[in-house]
């Protein structure tokens, strides 16, 4: 596609990401109050709190190494609206995948993380380094089953690395519900929870332990991007997910797209009902959990999808 | 009123601090944040770094230890931070006012440290949740008009 | 055992190291030392199973009494050691020697009556400011409030009773 057309898709891409992650963020708030039996905050709670945090003054400490500290939520914020972009883009129309697309979305969402580490590295602070190591324990854990776990999806859509082909399989007569699927979809969802720094794997930014981890030292607009960072990516990573694992966005009948919308809804309601009923874990209970019980779970699909995929 | 002012009226983070308190206080502002009286409806969230802050909430009168670890507190916090004194101790030391360790409310150390500071009195000991709420919502309608 | 028992017990083996024997009410027994035989009586209570519940001090005129309180839970009865730290000196012998719970209580004693507990494992200062004064111990008689505050307000020593005062004159 040509250069205006890709701007205008990255624009529009990242508009409604934010749009659509703060709405997130508030169901978010509200489901977990409903869950503790309180009222919640109000629905344009997400709004307001970016408006606020964009109107409190920025302070850089006198021990920070200012161009990390700054440039961190910036490059985080970069990652994931090109990354939002090439979802649209695939969903809108499967043909304009290119070849690779998948891993590229994969890698840019990867850059989020990695710039929660940079920032709280970057910040001359014990916790914030603290914080910073710990994501970099994380990462470090749930990639690698985050990845197997998106070889079922590549396998059923025909040994492609192509989103569209992925999308466009289930129509093309591949099995849209395997077992390969199934598991590679709950092993993909934990490994989202620890993405997005939900509890119980909110360990990198815990609040209460280590005074917001890798977040301790920013304020004001620094932390208004961290923060519409991570609520687009409340909508980002669920939109993979289905769009990999579950058979993608369809917008051509009500029918489908009210069961595009469904699906996207359950993702999110199930990480958020995940994140109220369980206790935050230790660093290296969440590494053995990560390494000794979904990769090998990760393995296992993989295996089913090569076995079910042989002729 | 500009929308800065409005973020900041509808989403207070506060972050507490306890420099000398008895944690009568500190628990009544723990109840606050039950289901029973909720003040996340108000967009109030409990931070856990004085960057974060929008309000502090401080308990206790200002020992000798904590003044200068309050006022710290206070400069680091990101401006504008207005300040909520909870208790009758915060307020004006209470009944240890003529006692050796204290070093004076905490509204004479902030403004030790910025004599314009916004700071916001709930007395009562402890006063009771719905007292520190009303406090709350009135020190930020002042906090909106004086910003405005 | 009880406390009838214990007591004679204490009698028979310390009699001639206490300065007094009281018992005071059916679970309340004091002993009254010298300092020279405090830390060989403390040592003795803590060997019988006795457990410091914590200790207080009193600035008397001519000496500071550091009263050590050992309960002894199965016998239900709570053995006070009254171990005078004469004036000006003020010094005793540490008990943290004998078993390390009471370490930060004498050093609370020592900052706020100022008794020096000899061979201390760690004599620091426990809970006074860092920038309180040497030598000035607050809960002592003579601790004069507006030389030592720094809340800016000035005060006399009677200065409750000049309040009342000028109240009741208001009216």
């Amino acid at each position: 596609m040509d250069l205006g057309a890709a701007i205008g898709l990255l624009f529009v891409a990242s508009a409604g990401a934010i749009v659509l992650g703060l709405a997130l963020k508030w169901v978010d708030r509200k489901v977990t109050a409903m869950v503790q039996w309180r009222v919640g905050p109000p629905w344009y709670q997400p709004v307001a709190d970016v408006a606020k945090l964009l109107g409190k003054e920025t302070i850089v400490p006198q021990n920070a190494r200012r161009t990390g500290f700054l440039l961190a939520p910036v490059v985080g914020f970069a990652a994931t609206v090109v990354a939002a972009a090439i979802l649209v883009g695939v969903n809108l129309d499967p043909r304009a995948s290119f070849v690779g697309d998948l891993i590229v979305v994969i890698y840019l969402l990867t850059i989020p993380s990695l710039a929660v580490v940079i920032g709280g590295a970057s910040s001359g602070n014990p916790h914030g380094a603290m914080g910073a190591s710990r994501e970099m324990k994380l990462i470090l854990s749930y990639e690698l089953p985050f990845i197997l776990a998106m070889v079922p999806a590549m396998i059923a859509g025909g040994w492609t690395f192509k989103l569209g082909a992925i999308i466009a399989a289930p129509a093309a007569g591949s099995a849209w519900l395997t077992v390969a699927k199934v598991i590679g979809f709950v092993v993909a969802l934990m490994c989202i929870q620890a993405k997005l720094g939900l509890v119980p794997f909110d360990i990198a930014e815990a609040e209460t332990e280590i005074m917001g981890g890798a977040y301790c030292e920013y304020s004001g607009p620094p932390l208004a991007v961290f923060y519409v960072t991570r609520a687009m990516l409340l909508a980002v990573l669920p939109a993979l997910l289905v769009t990999a694992l579950w058979g993608g966005f369809h917008f051509g009948s009500v029918g489908a797209a009210a069961a595009s919308i469904l699906k996207f809804l359950l993702v999110v309601v199930v990480t958020v009902l995940v994140r109220n009923t369980n206790p935050r874990v230790r660093i290296d209970h969440a590494m053995k959990f990560f390494w000794f019980g979904l990769t090998p779970l990760a393995l296992v699909a993989v295996v089913l999808a090569l076995v079910g995929s042989a002729p | 009123m500009n929308w800065k002012v409005w973020g900041l009226s509808k989403s207070p983070w506060v972050y507490h601090v306890n420099v000398g308190a008895c944690n009568n206080c500190d628990i009544e502002i723990l109840d606050c944040l039950t289901p029973r009286f909720d003040i996340e409806r108000f967009g109030m969230v409990l931070v856990p770094t004085p960057r974060h802050a929008d309000a502090l909430l401080v308990t206790g009168g200002v020992t000798r230890q904590a003044r200068p670890r309050l006022q710290e507190v206070y400069r680091q916090a990101a401006k504008p931070c207005i300040v909520l004194c909870i208790g009758a101790c915060a307020c004006s030391m209470g009944i240890f006012a003529d006692c050796y360790h204290m070093a004076g409310p905490p509204d004479k150390v902030i403004r030790e440290v910025d004599p314009n500071a916004i700071i916001a009195y709930v007395p009562g000991c402890p006063p009771k949740p719905e007292a520190i709420i009303a406090g709350a919502v009135k020190a930020l309608q002042h906090t909106v008009k004086a910003l405005s | 055992m009880d406390r009838e028992h214990l007591v004679r017990q204490i009698d028979n083996d310390l009699g001639a190291k206490l300065a007094d024997l009281a018992k005071r009410g059916p679970k309340r027994v004091y002993l009254t030392v010298e300092p020279q035989h405090s830390l060989e009586v403390n040592r003795y209570l803590y060997e019988r199973g006795g457990r410091l519940a914590t200790a207080t001090g009193v600035d008397c005129p001519d000496w500071i009494e550091v009263c050590y309180h050992y309960c002894f839970d199965a016998l239900n009865v709570v053995v006070t050691v009254k171990a005078r730290a004469y004036k000006p000196a003020c010094e005793l012998d540490a008990v943290a020697r004998v078993f390390p719970g009471a370490a930060f209580i004498e050093r609370e004693i020592q900052d706020l009556l100022g008794v020096k507990f000899i061979g201390h494992p760690d004599p620091r200062r426990l809970i006074l400011a860092d920038d309180w004064p040497e030598g000035v111990y607050p809960l002592r008689r003579d601790y004069c409030h507006e030389t030592h505050t720094n809340t800016g307000r000035a005060i006399s020593p009677d200065h409750g009773r000049a309040r009342v005062l000028s109240a009741l004159r208001r009216g």
